[in-house]
């Protein structure tokens, strides 16, 4: 406990910790001070001197968000003087901000004449500013009990600026609070915002009047969340009134895992905020969690019912129908006719009962992620990362960072603030990326090496790393860059370094030297390795064995699955769970070997996708099931569309990069008919008479799935035939994609941001 | 080299020089000299003494105070002190130089004064500083000035420089500081808190890194003491900035400067060369274990800036912006590290402190104010230029006796530059000190002095410090971007005759909520000309309101000139100079001024040497 001191705010006694302000002393015993630049993580500013007080002893009227609370203080916040001053300083900022919205002789009746039959379906009432009834400034005027505005209005009349993605600026209504200022240094360090100017003329926004874009931006959104008025307003939601709740989920985007705060109304996902979770992202999120979600989630070419496909037709059926026809299909299918390809952008509810589904009705192997072609030859290494991944709360104490192949300007951004803090605070940042990127300006030293290349330098700061090698001549040393030698100084000095593998060379050829190479450095050094995985769910796909290719094993790359198990004991949302190798056994192994080694079937007669889209390169199929959240058009048309939920609109767990089991939760429910995959994966099952499958709720699932005890039995061995009958799995290689799709479809901000995309 | 060493150097020189047996020639080429041509002057002398084979020296010094003398050249023949001429162009320098010292005839009816003890002043001639301008000031920071070449060390040393830094360094940190805590020195930048006390707090901290900052930010219009200072005596300035940071244990000084000053920023680069080069600055200085560096920051034209919390931010590389206090700068300042910002005249004057004690400091000042302040006095004042007086000299002995009062009957006097206030004649009898000033409304600031006569409009003036303020704000906080943004509207709605008796209650209004809640002094003390003339001139606002009247024809809308008929007498300069054409007349007949056509630019009332053309309120059509 830190020492308290206390202090008397109108005449009550105030207890608080040192370092307190005296606003945030009156704001912890409930007494409210008008404010409208303080904003919580941000330095005291004291530039709207709305919460000026006064205090006994001090000259004048100190602002309570920059005066430090101190023992014995006597702070007056309603004196008659200091709400008169308020008052007028309120005057003062409504006359550069319009106040239509406030002071209107119609206002009364407004409300009682907007609604009438004759203007049925019509926008009526004035929509003056885009944060109407959400702006701090309506809710401060409305305490002071101001009614009229007494100062000649200056309007700036600056065009309202809407050439950047996703949000729109009018700084016609900016108050110069600075907070947006503020946060994109503050919390962000990014420094994309500054003030402008001076006087009369100051604003804020990047210098020289450049776009965000040319800023340099990484459409955080933090600046958005911050303003207290409509001066920015996220595209998406201008316009659009408050929302009604807010829920918290695990983003599934990427494999970080961070939480978000779906802003919510009746059943539509407005958009994201980030939540203040202290595990993963602390109240930051990227371009993604940021603004994706709206456009994602209530894309127009969600599927809403089940669809069947025939001759280029598509006809709308009941899910009875729809069970039907999977099941009569998957019936007479026998189980080396059955593929089944699984999003690794699902919970893990979803991958087990995938699983499950594959291995108990269809009795079959054939059950995979696209993920091992999006890998290649680095699957293995990187899945092998990614069982002995470290933490990313090792970032916060790290001295010397390798970051590998990471731009970090737009996704991943939570991971560029963090590298921002450390090379602030004198840590070594080095970083190897083949471009320029955003992590260049402020590494201590970047190689801008290819892929090949880096392997080799990777390969050399492991032999340089290495204890006392024996056969290493000084000479050796002598012809190594001097570059890497320091790095390998660096690496060894520092006690706990942090190595980061972002996607950049995940598809080279030459990745799976570089990632077994990052392997032995980082066990050399004792560095955490943080694997950043695309994919939203991939730790979760491996720990449900999805890793294997198609159809058999892959030799190539073997798995140590049963090294990949849960976060130790992590407790979440205060619930405890574990999933402990929830793999499954076969049922009736024996039965199933019995039929492979009676005759393979060659054909795929059934092939279904769950959370992926369809590829002409995929094996033919005589039917072939799609399962997703929106509809597919493309050459290779599905006989059966079942319309499933995104991520949003399901209960369930994902396991983030770290091993960080995540709560994902429903915040709306599916549009249409839609249902979470593993439902509808529950009702065929239950269609086709296999017990097992009657669980009434996600949380089931992971009781199941904490009850499995069994080692996973790996993959039996492959033979010279089934490598023959490998079926090559192509991906969409787009980094920012879900369930198959990439993010781009949609969300057509992030088109702006990576046009070649 | 020790010190012992460095002093019979820097005698022997100047024994070499005052003793010098060829004439020398002084000429002031501050600032202020070079406006009025002194680098033409210079260029003239040289020519004449190559043309004529005279063997002289050249010796350019700062500014000596009087201002509106400059060009000032001084000529010391051997064995003779220094005679002074005043506004020596080109050509009156070669005919000076010639008589003086081809004929041995020092024109004394173009004599100033003579300069100095040694040897017989030539006859006729009074002595330089009974001059009336001068006699009244007490020469303590601006000893050196005009005296001594700035840019030679040695000339410093001669007159006992960094006499004072070796004191303090047998004193120890915590006797200079007794010891300017005895002298009663008080911040010389404008806001008065005894220099002592951020001292101590500073040297408390026990931080491993502290800085010293030297404010030369002087923005204010018409103040330039910091200017002339650091070019007619930039080693003053450095020894105060030792004396200071060897006094609150500081590692690093910054000397944060107008980059609109080149003439000083190019003198204190050269001292500061210097005093590496002598061993007064950098590792172990003059062997106290002391060391210390000193960085020039050159400013980037903002004058919030001399704020000190901006100040600091722009050192760091930051927007110039004001931050809230606490944390006060000597607890956490310029990078966070404890900071102790002095104006440049208060280090200007420790040496002096130092070297002759607290005691003698306390000696001057008057009416209960202590020590000596330099002011630029400025406007219609017959006598301007750089003075410095004991600290509450009255405002009529500093208008009157310094500055020889007004041609036109006085007016007012705007003290502390755009923060200050505007007082009117019957506050002449104030002392000025920190304390009387504020008591009025106005401040001390930094030691600016405007006089104003009938012919200057106080709302005009008072608009145009608005403005200046206005534009100078930052715009960090609401009132002082938003609130002086108003006034400055009304103050225009004034000057054009539109505004109304509602107004000037609007103002008053206004002025008190930018002046309560602004951030920082340049919001908080803006309303003060605004507040001062309304209080002081309220007739005047009254003339512009109600009778739509500008008394001292400067507000373009409220007056019309006129011609007096019973004045004129034809001499036709007026219509000579209207550049509008809206002058008639004959020769040696009474003129006539189209008012439809005067653009009421001035021209024709400045030019007339009858006051025949006269301001008065609008006619009637």
């Amino acid at each position: 406990m830190s020492p308290k001191i206390s202090l008397t705010i109108d005449g009550q006694v105030v207890a608080t910790q040192p370092g307190q302000t005296v606003l945030g002393a009156a704001g912890q015993a409930g007494i409210s001070i008008p404010h409208l630049c303080a904003y919580p993580d941000l330095e005291p500013f004291g530039a709207c001197r709305m919460c000026i007080v006064e205090i006994e002893g001090l000259r004048g009227y100190p602002t309570a968000c920059t005066t430090p609370a101190a023992e014995g203080m006597v702070v007056h916040t309603r004196t008659a003087e200091v709400e008169a001053l308020r008052r007028e300083i309120l005057q003062l900022i409504l006359s550069e901000h319009p106040s239509n919205c406030l002071f209107c002789e119609e206002a009364l009746d407004c409300g009682a004449y907007m609604a009438t039959i004759r203007k049925g379906d019509v926008v009526t009432g004035c929509r003056s500013c885009p944060k109407d009834g959400q702006c701090e400034l309506q809710e401060v005027i409305a305490g002071a009990g101001l009614t009229e505005a007494n100062l000649p209005f200056h309007y700036r009349g600056l065009p309202v600026e809407k050439y950047d993605p996703f949000y729109d600026r009018d700084y016609n209504l900016c108050i110069l609070c600075g907070r947006c200022v503020r946060v994109c240094q503050e919390v962000r360090l990014a420094d994309v915002l500054t003030f402008k100017q001076r006087g009369p003329a100051a604003l804020v926004g990047p210098a020289f009047e450049r776009s965000h874009l040319e800023a340099g931006c990484e459409f955080c959104g933090d600046c958005v969340a911050a303003c207290p008025t409509g001066a920015l307003a996220e595209k998406t939601l201008k316009w659009a009134g408050k929302p009604e709740k807010e829920v918290i989920t695990t983003c599934l985007l990427c494999s970080l895992g961070c939480e978000l705060k779906l802003q919510v109304r009746g059943d539509e996902v407005m958009g994201a905020l980030p939540a203040d979770d202290p595990l993963v992202n602390q109240g930051l999120l990227c371009v993604k969690g940021r603004f994706a979600a709206y456009e994602l989630l209530n894309n127009p070419d969600r599927l809403r019912h089940p669809l069947h496909l025939q001759n280029g037709f598509s006809q709308k059926m009941s899910w009875e129908a729809a069970i039907d026809l999977a099941a009569e299909k998957l019936a007479v299918c026998q189980p080396d006719q059955f593929a089944m390809l699984v999003s690794p952008d699902c919970t893990n509810e979803d991958l087990y009962v995938a699983k499950k589904f594959t291995r108990e009705v269809m009795r079959s192997h054939n059950v995979a992620t696209r993920a091992p072609e999006f890998y290649g030859q680095g699957f293995g290494p990187f899945a092998a990362l990614l069982q002995n991944a470290g933490q990313l709360a090792g970032l916060k104490k790290a001295t010397t960072i390798l970051s590998i192949g990471l731009d970090g300007q737009y996704g991943w951004s939570v991971v560029a603030v963090e590298l921002r803090k450390a090379a602030r605070r004198g840590a070594r940042l080095v970083t190897f990326f083949p471009r320029a990127h955003s992590l260049s300006s402020f590494a201590e030293r970047w190689l801008p090496l290819d892929g090949p290349a880096l392997a080799e330098a990777l390969q050399t700061l492991v032999r340089l790393t290495a204890r006392k090698v024996s056969g290493e001549t000084p000479a050796d040393l002598n012809s190594i860059d001097p570059d890497l030698a320091s790095i390998a100084r660096a690496l060894v000095e520092a006690e706990a370094p942090v190595i980061i593998v972002g996607p950049e060379y995940l598809g080279d050829p030459s990745s799976s030297q570089v990632l077994e190479a990052v392997a032995i450095l980082a066990r050399q050094v004792g560095a955490g390795v943080l694997p950043l995985a695309p994919q939203g769910n991939l730790a979760g796909a491996l720990q449900m064995g999805l890793s294997a290719y198609l159809v058999g094993p892959n030799p190539r790359t073997p798995l140590p699955l049963t090294r990949f198990g849960c976060p130790k004991g992590q407790v979440e949302g205060g619930k405890s769970y574990r999933l402990s190798s929830p793999s499954l056994p076969f049922r009736g192994e024996k039965e199933l070997e019995d039929e492979r080694g009676k005759e393979a079937q060659p054909d795929l007669h059934v092939l279904y996708l769950v959370g992926e889209t369809p590829s002409l390169d995929d094996p033919a199929a005589g039917f072939l099931v799609y399962q997703n959240f929106a509809s597919y058009e493309g050459p290779r048309q599905p006989d059966l569309a079942l319309p499933s939920a995104a991520f949003a609109e399901v209960d369930g767990t994902t396991i983030n990069l770290e091993g960080r089991t995540r709560q994902v939760r429903k915040a709306v429910d599916p549009p249409g008919e839609a249902l979470p995959d593993w439902l509808i994966l529950c009702r065929i099952a239950q269609k086709m008479g296999v017990t097992g499958f009657d669980y009434p709720d996600a949380a089931a699932i992971q009781r199941e799935m904490a009850q499995t005890q069994e080692v996973h039995p790996g993959v039996t061995e492959s033979t010279e035939e089934d490598l023959d009958k490998e079926i090559r799995v192509p991906i969409h290689r787009v980094m920012d994609a879900y369930k198959g799709f990439p993010l781009t479809t949609w969300v057509e901000g992030l088109r702006l941001l990576a046009p070649d995309a | 080299m020790n010190l012992n060493e460095l002093y019979e150097k820097a005698r022997a020189k100047w024994r070499d020089l005052a003793e010098s047996r060829v004439p020398v020639i002084y000429l002031g080429t501050a600032s202020c000299g070079r406006a009025s041509g002194a680098m033409q002057t210079l260029e003239a002398i040289q020519k004449t003494l190559a043309e004529d084979h005279i063997d002289a020296r050249v010796v350019q010094v700062g500014c000596i105070g009087p201002c509106y003398l400059e060009p000032l050249m001084d000529i010391a023949l051997p064995g003779m002190p220094r005679v002074s001429y005043a506004k020596v162009t080109p050509r009156k320098a070669r005919t000076i130089l010639e008589s003086v010292l081809l004929k041995g005839d020092f024109i004394s009816k173009l004599a100033v004064g003579y300069l100095g003890t040694e040897g017989i002043p030539p006859a006729g001639i009074p002595a330089f500083f009974d001059h009336p301008m001068l006699k009244p000031q007490a020469r303590v920071v601006l000893r050196n000035c005009g005296l001594i070449d700035p840019e030679d060390i040695d000339q410093y040393l001669a007159q006992d420089g960094y006499q004072g830094l070796a004191r303090a360094f047998e004193l120890g940190p915590e006797g200079v500081i007794a010891e300017v805590k005895s002298s009663g020195l008080r911040g010389r930048g404008g806001a008065g808190f005894l220099t002592f006390k951020k001292w101590e707090i500073c040297l408390a901290s026990p931080a491993a890194e502290k800085y010293l900052i030297c404010n030369a930010d002087e923005g204010d219009p018409g103040a330039f003491m910091n200017r002339s200072l650091i070019e007619g005596d930039p080693h003053a300035v450095l020894e105060g900035l030792l004396i200071a940071a060897y006094a609150v244990g500081a590692t690093h000084g910054y000397i944060y400067i107008r980059a609109e000053y080149p003439l000083a920023i190019a003198r204190l680069r050269t001292a500061l060369s210097q005093l590496h080069q002598y061993g007064l600055l950098g590792e172990n200085i003059l062997g106290s274990g002391f060391n210390f560096e000193i960085t020039i920051k050159e400013g980037a034209g903002a004058y919030v800036c001399g704020e000190e919390t901006a100040l600091m931010a722009s050192i760091e590389g930051k927007r110039g912006m004001p931050r809230s206090r606490p944390p006060f700068p000597a607890v956490a300042g310029l990078f966070g590290k404890p900071t102790v910002i002095n104006n440049t005249e208060t280090l200007g004057t420790l040496p002096n402190i130092l070297r002759n004690g607290g005691a003698w400091y306390q000696g001057f000042g008057k009416n209960g104010n202590v020590g000596t302040k330099t002011f630029s006095l400025v406007g219609k004042v017959r006598r301007t230029g750089l003075i410095e007086v004991p600290l509450g000299t009255t405002l009529r002995e500093i208008i009157f006796d310094v500055g020889g009062g007004t041609a036109k009957p006085f007016k007012a006097v705007q003290t502390g530059g755009p923060s200050g206030g505007c007082l009117s004649e019957e506050f002449l009898d104030l002392p000025v000190g920190y304390e009387s000033l504020q008591q009025v409304g106005s401040i001390m600031g930094s030691g600016g002095l405007i006089v104003l006569d009938q012919d200057s409009c106080v709302v005009d003036l008072a608009h145009y410090f608005l403005c200046f303020t206005q534009k100078e704000s930052c715009g960090k906080c609401v009132p002082c971007r938003v609130g002086t943004g108003h006034m400055a509207g009304l103050l225009d709605k004034i000057t054009r005759g539109d505004g109304s008796l509602e107004d000037l209650d609007k103002l008053e209004a206004l002025s008190q909520t930018v002046q309560k809640a602004s951030l920082c002094g340049l919001g908080q003390n803006a309303p003060n000309p605004v507040m001062t003339t309304l209080r002081y001139f309220r007739d005047e606002y009254l003339a512009h309101v109600e009778t739509h009247y500008c008394q001292a024809s400067v507000c373009k809308d409220l007056f019309e000139f006129w011609i007096d008929p019973e004045k004129c007498n034809g001499c036709g300069r007026c219509r000579q100079v209207c550049p509008a054409a809206a002058i008639h007349g004959e020769k040696k007949q009474v003129h006539t001024l189209d008012v439809a056509a005067c653009t009421r630019c001035r021209s024709c009332y400045l030019e007339c040497s009858f006051d025949a053309i006269v301001g008065r309120e609008v006619q009637p059509v």
